[in-house]
């Protein structure tokens, strides 16, 4: 029988506030990209954030492998942790990006705070990945507010990975991009989860995203997790209510 | 009624010389102040003439300069107040002072063992050009987060807006731990606060901050691993119409009636020794 190998991140029975979250659990293991789906207002992006290290949790706890307990670190332990081992990718680039300051320092930045010192590695790796995503590299110098939408997005994933996380955890990342720009985006980050390996956390509305980038998905509806399958499985055979609408959607 | 020594009461004094105790056992940490209030408003000097007051005995000469000038209205009336007020003797030349009260500019003279130089400081924390809360900027500073003053100097070299960091004010690393502005003096003055004889201590008396730097202390300008501190160096072509010098800090002082400029010495004690000699 196939073990599997222990998990990067567990939420164990997490809860926020009175009707947002109730008793939602998780697994993320290496490499994976586990998506959350569910209709607006469903948890997804609650649950995320607990996840991320951002959001202390009512009840439950997020565990890193060891048993390590998130939210009982030292503040500054776990500060340092999230810079380290975690990216993040929020719906509106302005949450993550710095728009006074250049695409290149935006990309460099993480690395700033990571204790890197060091010019010419910082900007070698600000222009590798503006390369790996498919940015003009003449346009290092310029803010985030001269970029579209999906480049503001490719920036932030190059934020989110500059430094090597372990985690990239994703909010709704095509959000407000054409159908095109969309799987662009997808593409992106299918090609870039296989080449670094990272594990990727996911939140969508969409199934068809899901379908497009994901090994499991988990269903949430009204705070809590419904169902759990890998995307194929969800589609064909969705169990849960609110699977079924969102399968429902997806045509 | 009598005026006490120096215009502020024994009890304020022995506050503050406490805080530059503390300051001065803690290198470069903003130690919060009382700042008791002076004959100015806060904003024009008053954290540096409350640790002067502090400091000052009878046996002491006091120099002050403003941007270097023994001679302009802040430096002429700060020795005058204190004259009046302590009684004690003043000077111009650095050598002979025990206190030397600045503002804009480190004393270009050499200082000694036995003296002390406050700066008057209108923004101490260097960090607050980052986080508008005082609460995380002293969050950073307790955990040495000084990330995003080094995206800054990247930001400056590799944007398409040219300099964002100024050319005065510029952060210093204090023994390798705490990030400090070391008040808006010119960022070539920054290397004459590394190793200093002298006792350096730093008042800001509007944001309630004292910070000091004891004899001999390692003060680093923030500069990254390959690419070295740019200190500025002087023009090519200018210099002082007074003594001639090129190397010296230069104020754009004058402008001729053709409409051309005229450059003078910003430290005039220095500038007069050069044209004597």
């Amino acid at each position: 029988m196939l073990e599997l190998p222990p998990p990067l991140l567990t939420l164990d029975g997490v809860s926020h506030g009175p009707r947002t979250l109730h008793d939602a659990s998780l697994s993320l293991y290496p490499g994976e990209v586990l998506c959350l789906v569910g209709k607006s207002g469903a948890g997804k992006s609650t649950l995320l954030r607990i996840a991320a290290g951002l959001l202390p949790p009512g009840k439950g706890r997020a565990l890193l492998p060891g048993g390590v307990s998130l939210y009982e670190l030292p503040e500054q332990v776990l500060v340092s942790l999230r810079r380290r081992r975690f990216g993040f990718v929020a719906q509106d680039a302005g949450d993550t990006l710095d728009m006074a300051a250049s695409a290149a320092a935006n990309i460099a930045q993480p690395l700033f705070d990571n204790g890197e010192r060091h010019f010419g590695r910082a900007l070698a790796a600000a222009r590798r990945w503006f390369a790996a995503l498919d940015l003009d590299a003449a346009r290092l110098g310029d803010r985030p507010g001269v970029f579209s939408g999906g480049m503001r997005q490719r920036l932030q994933i190059a934020r989110a990975l500059v430094h090597g996380p372990e985690i990239l955890f994703l909010d709704e990342p095509t959000n407000g991009l054409d159908t095109a720009a969309q799987a662009r985006l997808l593409t992106l980050l299918s090609d870039l989860q296989r080449c670094t390996g990272v594990a990727m956390l996911l939140v969508t509305h969409d199934l068809r995203i899901a379908r497009l980038i994901a090994h499991r998905v988990l269903v949430l509806e009204a705070g809590g997790v419904v169902e759990e399958a890998p995307p194929d499985r969800l589609i064909a055979d969705p169990r849960h209510p609110a699977a079924r609408d969102l399968v429902a959607a997806m045509i | 009624m009598t005026e006490t020594f120096a215009y502020l009461d024994e009890d304020s004094k022995r506050a503050v010389r406490r805080t530059i105790l503390k300051a001065l056992a803690v290198p470069g940490y903003q130690v919060p102040f009382i700042a008791p209030e002076m004959p100015i408003a806060y904003g024009w000097g008053v954290g540096g003439m409350v640790v002067t007051a502090s400091l000052l005995g009878a046996d002491d000469r006091l120099k002050v300069t403003d941007h270097g000038s023994d001679e302009t209205v802040n430096a002429v009336n700060i020795r005058a107040f204190f004259t009046r007020t302590a009684g004690i003797g003043t000077t111009t030349r650095t050598r002979e002072a025990t206190i030397v009260q600045v503002r804009q500019r480190v004393p270009e003279a050499e200082l000694v063992e036995r003296q002390v130089v406050v700066y008057q400081v209108p923004r101490p924390d260097p960090l607050r050009a980052f986080v508008d809360s005082a609460v995380e900027a002293a969050r950073m500073h307790a955990h040495a987060d000084y990330g995003r003053v080094y995206t800054r100097l990247f930001e400056e070299k590799t944007g398409s807006h040219g300099a964002v960091q100024p050319g005065y004010d510029y952060p210093v690393l204090v023994q390798g731990r705490y990030l400090m502005s070391p008040s808006p003096v010119p960022k070539r003055d920054n290397v004459r606060l590394n190793d200093c004889p002298a006792i350096q201590i730093f008042g800001a008396a509007r944001e309630r901050r004292l910070y000091a730097l004891p004899p001999y202390t390692r003060v680093e300008s923030i500069a990254f691993e390959d690419v070295p501190f740019d200190p500025g160096l002087p023009e090519d072509g200018r210099r002082c119409v007074v003594c001639g010098c090129g190397e010296s800090h230069l104020d754009h002082l004058l402008l001729r009636d053709d409409g051309m400029s005229e450059w003078v010495c910003s430290d005039t004690e220095c500038c007069a020794e050069r044209a004597d000699a």
